[in-house]
């Protein structure tokens, strides 16, 4: 089935317009602000030359979260950097937090970015990343915990 | 001056998003390897251009493909120029660059030279494909001579058939298949004897993204 280019620009258009910030920031939230939103480019530019196909999918916005997962392999994971807090930011951040977030697997990262840095539910999280609730929080209560343990933060 | 964490991821991820722009459809399009990022063209002396680069694309994958399919690459001239051919198209005389493409291939079928060199401009440069390959031909003088090589490496019934064409705004792609001799009439052409022209007319032209872009920039 063909498409008018006017449609598939217009439809593309929208999914961009709804969709690229929560693209973007889940992508940040694996692999930091630079090669995040570099991967989420290239991701949005994929969907738009498989738009006939991707348009069609019931999450076209995980579907592109894992082309630039795959696209983001050549990013060396040891050397992924989270920018450093700024200074006099309230309220007040560990100065460790970036390095030790830095430090966590990539899927808790991830939840833990999206569901406390970008306040996305659980239900959200868990349909973009196509896994189940008890997964997302699963990973959420590691990562969490582990944050906790290495920043010696009781809250 | 102790903060719960939840607090801190939050800050920090705001702090991150406040330093980070959002994607701009430019970005997107730069990363796009499609003709999408090259449809501003709006004077006819480019939209003429973008076609002369479409067809020369098209015969020299032909060229190419004949060569290597019938085997009649000649050894005794191995410094000859690749048997490109055309690439500047009079599209003064259509309006519809699919149909300039039909009937490149029917002229180039019929082995018409005469007919060939009638789609070329004056100031007409052959170029092989990729876009930066070297300028092969320069003005009818040129052009005729490589075009007339090209009946002798198709071989007495080779053919070629443009079996899909694709239109997009002021761009197009051509995908020729080289028959072989086994097949004395073209398809196309059989279908012309039939008098069935729904299908050719009914072709659907396509809005090609997964082809490699033409770009204008590069022509003569």
């Amino acid at each position: 089935m063909l498409i008018p280019k006017e449609t598939k620009a217009d439809s593309f258009t929208e999914f961009v317009a709804a969709r690229e910030k929560q693209l973007r920031v889940a992508l940040t939230a694996a692999y930091g602000p630079e090669r995040g939103r570099e991967a989420a480019a290239e991701a949005l530019a994929y969907g738009w030359e498989h738009w006939d196909r991707i348009r069609t999918m019931e999450n076209p916005a995980g579907y592109l979260y894992r082309v630039a997962q795959n696209k983001a392999k050549r990013f060396n994971r040891r050397h992924l950097s989270m920018p450093t807090v700024e200074h006099g930011h309230e309220p007040w951040i560990e100065p460790a937090l970036p390095a030790e977030l830095a430090k966590l697997p990539d899927r808790q990262r991830v939840v833990v970015a999206l569901l406390h840095g970008y306040q996305w539910s659980l239900s959200e999280v868990a349909q973009f990343l196509d896994v189940s609730k008890s997964t997302v929080q699963n990973h959420n209560e590691r990562g969490l915990k582990r944050l906790r343990t290495r920043l010696g933060v009781e809250l | 001056m102790s903060t719960g964490l939840l607090s801190q991821l939050e800050a920090y991820y705001t702090q991150i998003d406040g330093a980070q722009s959002p994607i701009r459809p430019d970005e997107v399009a730069a990363q796009v390897d499609s003709p999408v990022r090259v449809m501003s063209v709006s004077s006819p002396a480019e939209q003429h251009r973008s076609w002369l680069v479409v067809v020369a694309i098209a015969v020299v994958v032909l060229v190419g493909g004949a060569t290597w399919i019938f085997g009649v690459a000649r050894s005794d001239s191995p410094s000859a120029p690749p048997p490109t051919v055309p690439t500047t198209l009079d599209l003064q005389s259509s309006e519809d660059p699919a149909a300039v493409l039909v009937a490149y291939e029917d002229a180039r079928n019929a082995k018409d030279v005469d007919a060939l060199m009638a789609l070329y401009a004056d100031d007409a440069v052959v170029t092989g494909h990729p876009r930066d390959f070297d300028k092969l031909a320069e003005g009818v003088d040129e052009i005729r001579a490589l075009e007339q090589q090209v009946p002798s490496i198709m071989g007495a019934n080779g053919f070629t058939e443009f079996q899909v064409i694709e239109v997009s705004g002021n761009h197009g792609d051509v995908h020729p298949e080289v028959r072989g001799q086994h097949r004395r009439v073209p398809h196309r052409q059989r279908q012309r004897q039939q008098g069935d022209r729904s299908r050719r007319q009914d072709h659907p032209i396509r809005m090609g993204q997964q082809r490699r872009p033409v770009q204008l920039d590069t022509c003569k």
